[in-house]
């Protein structure tokens, strides 16, 4: 089993990328990455979304019958988001008000969806955990990335360090259709890059 | 005369911008020939590094559109805006709103305005004053809004709207603009601010009349049938005014273009049908 825990991995977080390859979950993605704290937050919450419900779903593979296992993935998707959603409301109510309505609709998610109907439902417990994870953290990558990008030209801002006045940043930045721009953009660079070079052959 | 390659076009649009140009650089000073020289440059530049990297021709560049696009971005842009400003929008326009939608005849929104939109929307705060001889003062256009009867006064405020009707004249006189179009976009805005029940004088001050010639006619992002470009060209003039005047913004003319380009298709297949 172990033997097989890299190639899942790396296929789950680079070349089946949620994000660049497969384009799912833009919308949570376009609404979150206005700031890496939230972007970060809810690939953080995602990652363990898809992590604790694959593992769940891959236990009651033989349970569960295929004519209704969609609303069964989707109620034990809905169970993790609503225990994130409470936990997150008593213990970091700013960062919970901040997400809204994005941390519920982790359950629309349909990166997790995708992972679980493809992936977790015909896998061991242990690799549906590791795909769950993995695929949560290429998101999460993607998407702190989209938000450092997006936070930098709007604010001027990288982290603490304010490299040029938050007056003189590009306000359509941080609007809806900057958001856009800059993901194609990034696709567009990882597009290049993966013809490129040999190193990403296959990958991202 | 008939000049038909779409190179010796593209240059005669720019040329034909000169006046409207030098008006500006009589109004507003030496600062305007700075920016020309910025946004061609910034222009220019960016055209290059998109046909680089799509393996294209680099002698494509000297097809004059950056040019025409730099020369319009130019005069839409306030004189004095920071460089970096009127560089972004130049690169916007040409590297985002031409190049990434397939180049040259491809695009579907106007680069120019495209730019113009992306700067206005993102650095506000240099829209709102014009400045000329280092003395800042509203727009007159702005004043209007507010009911100043000291705008509009002076002629020197029609010198603009002559100067590009000058240059859009003899397009439209070597055939190089289809006259439907600013026709069209003059009735539609005439006809808005009388319903609207406007100062007449408004409707040459911004870049109603440049708009009128220059932007409205190009033949990429209008609509293409006869029929569809009277209805696409008045649909815009309507909406130039009437944004102005319920717009969040004084002149919000490359806004009105940006949603006429959209509508183009619309406007030829409404045509279209309504004949049928």
């Amino acid at each position: 089993m172990t033997s097989a825990v890299f190639p899942i991995a790396t296929a789950a977080a680079l070349q089946q990328n949620v994000v660049t390859v497969r384009l799912l979950a833009l919308c949570p993605m376009l609404a979150v990455s206005v700031s890496v704290s939230a972007a970060l937050t809810l690939g953080v919450l995602t990652t363990l979304v898809m992590m604790s419900t694959g593992t769940v779903v891959a236990l009651l593979r033989h349970q569960v019958p295929d004519a209704v296992r969609l609303p069964v993935l989707l109620l034990l998707t809905a169970s993790a988001v609503v225990l994130l959603d409470l936990a997150m409301a008593a213990e970091a109510a700013n960062m919970h008000r901040q997400l809204g309505i994005f941390l519920p609709l982790i359950i629309t998610n349909c990166a997790v969806l995708a992972r679980l109907e493809l992936f977790a439902r015909k896998q061991q417990p242990l690799a549906a955990a590791i795909d769950g994870a993995a695929s949560g953290i290429g998101m999460t990558a993607v998407l702190v990335l989209l938000a450092f990008l997006r936070e930098f030209f709007a604010t001027g801002a990288v982290a603490t360090f304010q490299l040029f006045p938050a007056s003189s940043g590009f306000v359509a930045a941080g609007l809806p259709a900057g958001g856009f721009i800059l993901f194609g953009l990034l696709l567009a660079v990882i597009n290049k890059l993966k013809k490129r070079t040999d190193l990403l052959k296959g990958c991202v | 005369m008939k000049i038909a390659n779409s190179t010796a076009i593209m240059w005669s649009v720019a040329a034909a911008t000169l006046p409207a140009l030098a008006a500006a650089t009589y109004l507003y000073g030496w600062g305007v020939c700075q920016q020309l020289f910025i946004t061609v440059s910034a222009a220019t530049l960016c055209e290059l590094i998109c046909l680089r990297w799509q393996g294209k021709p680099l002698a494509a560049a000297a097809d004059g559109s950056a040019v025409v696009a730099a020369c319009i971005l130019t005069i839409a842009l306030p004189p004095y805006v920071p460089w970096g400003v009127a560089a972004a929008a130049a690169i916007f326009a040409i590297g985002l709103a031409k190049h990434c939608y397939g180049g040259l005849g491809n695009n579907p929104f106007n680069p120019a305005m495209a730019g113009y939109a992306l700067a206005f929307i993102s650095f506000p705060e240099y829209f709102n004053a014009w400045t000329a001889d280092a003395t800042s003062h509203p727009t007159p256009l702005a004043l209007a809004r507010l009911g100043d009867p000291l705008a509009a006064t002076t002629w020197l405020l029609a010198l603009p709207a002559l100067a590009a009707a000058a240059g859009g004249g003899v397009l439209l006189l070597l055939r190089l603009a289809d006259w439907r179009l600013p026709l069209a976009f003059c009735l539609g805005a005439v006809a808005t601010s009388m319903a609207l029940a406007l100062d007449w004088q408004t409707l040459i001050q911004g870049g109603l009349v440049f708009a009128a010639f220059f932007v409205i006619t190009d033949p990429v992002t209008a609509a293409t049938s006869r029929g569809g470009r009277w209805c696409y060209a008045a649909l815009v003039g309507a909406l130039a005014i009437w944004l102005r005047q319920h717009g969040s913004h004084s002149d919000s003319i490359a806004f009105a273009i940006l949603i006429g380009n959209v509508l183009a298709p619309l406007c030829d297949l409404a045509v279209k049908q309504w004949r049928r």
